[in-house]
């Protein structure tokens, strides 16, 4: 399927790169159309809008000229920035990376790729963001994003930080809700490949301790069994008091 | 305590053991994402960080294997947990919502289980913990472990099994041993461990920990 896939868009190319076609012999958006119907699963890479790499819409918020330059023979953050936002901070759906564990990062780089990590915004943006990544670039990325100052997104419900907190630092034994602390630290700073919770948005949190509910991601373990005891509102708290959390109290 | 309130993520069996437990009452919602209740709900709710197989895990903590642990010292250390008589900052709480008579069906759980060893290294030198743990170390007053944990370091009854433990938690355990156990256990076993912990050096710990980390 996959073969196929290629195969149009490499004729497709083929043809551009002979030279101006004249429009009634062959019109190769014509020629692209066809190949949704016949490669139907989520290999193909041109049946779907494919990110925006180098190349942002005209409309963007974030004008090439703006968007800094990657060290020299330093990852290409670029094909990231543009979705996470100039200095990974997280913009809208997108997380942000800033400051987030690098073993973290690569673990989850890989949860893409294998398609694991599969609710819809990782398949809809992340899966095409990540198969031609190698290894040695997956990882210079992750030390790249870690080492970005992480910003609190400070976004979520003030009114529940307290139940929040109270939730994060103790769970609730007897309800057989864990404490996060146990493995996500006291400030939430993360360890190792346990990422770090500290002032992600509370949508995006809210979201993620939502999915696992919803049947996606099932090998992050431990975190769908985490999740499993959690009700509707005590989510809201985690995620709200978990967006103020000030990184810059956490010392790495 | 807030599960007043109605907390659907439980069964009613498991709400009704946890009021129990807790020697209050309420009626709450029973409600559909789990099926079953009681000391199977508390199994998963350690599982969730003692891992699946009860291998133990790396968190912010390190968080004991489990696996083929004796039943006796488990039962032992839920004791010490809820009565305060071990000091630690998560599994006190986490000991008190377990009622006594559930302890022994959750140790009779994780003693079946037979994981292999999550590994992690200590930095210690293999062959000098494998020579601690069977000769000791005569010149500091150090016995030779196996002579209660056993050779192949399974443990019996009271005496923990060592085998397959993680290495960074061995190494905290025992550098920490008198500040986290004192020496008021109720059972008076935690004692036995005080001056073999007090004479080991922190290299000849990281190599007893690599020693016992690998054995499965
Ligand atoms: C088309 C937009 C887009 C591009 C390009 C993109 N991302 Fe993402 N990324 C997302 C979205 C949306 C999510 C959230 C997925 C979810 O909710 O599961 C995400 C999630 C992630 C996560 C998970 C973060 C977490 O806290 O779990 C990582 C890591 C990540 N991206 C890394 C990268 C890297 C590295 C690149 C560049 C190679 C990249 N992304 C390019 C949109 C994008
Ligand atoms: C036993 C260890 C453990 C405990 C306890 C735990 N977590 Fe996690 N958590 C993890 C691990 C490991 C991951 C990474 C999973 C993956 O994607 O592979 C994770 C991931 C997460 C993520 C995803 C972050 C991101 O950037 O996408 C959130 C949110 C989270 N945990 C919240 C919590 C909350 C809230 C609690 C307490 C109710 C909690 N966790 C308790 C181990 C734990
Ligand atoms: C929130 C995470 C968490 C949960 C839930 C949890 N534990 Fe623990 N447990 C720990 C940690 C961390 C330690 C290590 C304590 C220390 O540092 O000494 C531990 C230690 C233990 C020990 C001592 C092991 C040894 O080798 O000395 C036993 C026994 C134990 N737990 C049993 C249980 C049982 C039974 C349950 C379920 C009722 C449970 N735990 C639930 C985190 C947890
Ligand atoms: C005289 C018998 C005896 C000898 C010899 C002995 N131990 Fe122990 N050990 C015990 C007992 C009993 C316990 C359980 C204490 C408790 O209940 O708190 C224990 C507990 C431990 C623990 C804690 C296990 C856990 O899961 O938390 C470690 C680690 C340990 N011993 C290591 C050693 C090492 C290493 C040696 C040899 C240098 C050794 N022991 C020699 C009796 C002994």
């Amino acid at each position: 399927m996959k073969q196929i896939g290629l195969t149009v868009a490499s004729l497709a190319i083929s043809f551009l790169a002979a030279g101006p076609l004249h429009a009634q012999q062959l019109d190769p958006l014509a020629l692209l159309k066809v190949t949704p119907a016949s490669v139907p699963d989520h290999n193909c890479v041109i049946c779907r809008p494919a990110p925006p790499l180098y190349n942002p819409r005209p409309d963007s918020p974030y004008p090439l000229a703006l968007l800094p330059l990657p060290p020299a023979n330093g990852p290409p953050v670029k094909n990231c920035t543009f979705c996470h936002g100039v200095s990974a901070q997280g913009l809208g759906v997108v997380p942000r990376l800033a400051g987030q564990r690098a073993a973290y990062i690569e673990k989850e780089l890989g949860a893409f790729r294998n398609h694991s990590r599969d609710n819809p915004y990782s398949a809809l943006y992340m899966w095409n963001a990540v198969p031609n990544l190698p290894p040695e670039t997956a990882r210079a990325l992750a030390d790249y994003f870690s080492r970005e100052a992480p910003q609190a997104a400070a976004d979520g419900n003030r009114a529940l930080v307290d139940q929040g907190r109270a939730l994060y630092q103790a769970g609730e034994p007897q309800a057989n809700i864990v404490t996060c602390v146990v493995c996500h630290g006291p400030d939430a700073q993360g360890v190792g490949a346990i990422p770090r919770l500290a002032g992600l948005s509370y949508s995006y949190l809210k979201r993620r301790l939502e999915q696992w509910n919803q049947g996606y991601h099932q090998t992050a373990k431990p975190m769908p069994q985490v999740t499993r005891s959690l009700s509707a509102s005590e989510i809201d708290a985690l995620a709200s008091y978990l967006s103020f959390l000030d990184d810059r109290a956490a010392s790495r | 305590m807030m599960a007043i309130h109605g907390r659907y993520a439980l069964s009613s069996i498991a709400l009704a053991t946890a009021f129990m437990a807790v020697g209050s009452f309420g009626s709450a919602l029973a409600g559909p994402r789990e099926s079953s209740g009681g000391v199977q709900a508390k199994i998963e709710y350690c599982e969730t960080c003692h891992g699946a197989s009860g291998q133990g895990f790396y968190g912010y903590y390190a968080i004991p294997r489990l696996a083929g642990q004796q039943t006796g010292y488990i039962e032992d250390q839920l004791r010490d947990f809820s009565h305060g008589e071990r000091h630690t900052p998560i599994m006190g709480p986490v000991a008190r919502s377990v009622s006594p008579s559930e302890y022994s069906a959750i140790a009779a759980h994780f003693h079946a289980m037979n994981s292999a060893p999550l590994g992690g290294g200590s930095g210690g030198n293999v062959a000098l913990g494998r020579d601690i743990f069977m000769n000791g170390i005569p010149e500091s007053n150090v016995p030779a472990c196996w002579a209660c944990h056993g050779q192949d370091a399974h443990g019996a009854r009271e005496i923990p099994r060592l085998a397959g433990q993680l290495p960074s938690y061995l190494i905290k355990t025992l550098s920490n041993w008198y500040e986290q156990r004192g020496t008021k256990s109720a059972h008076g076993l935690s004692a036995i461990m005080v001056p073999t912990t007090h004479n080991l050096t922190r290299a000849q710990m990281a190599a007893v920990a690599a020693y016992v980390s690998g054995l499965r």
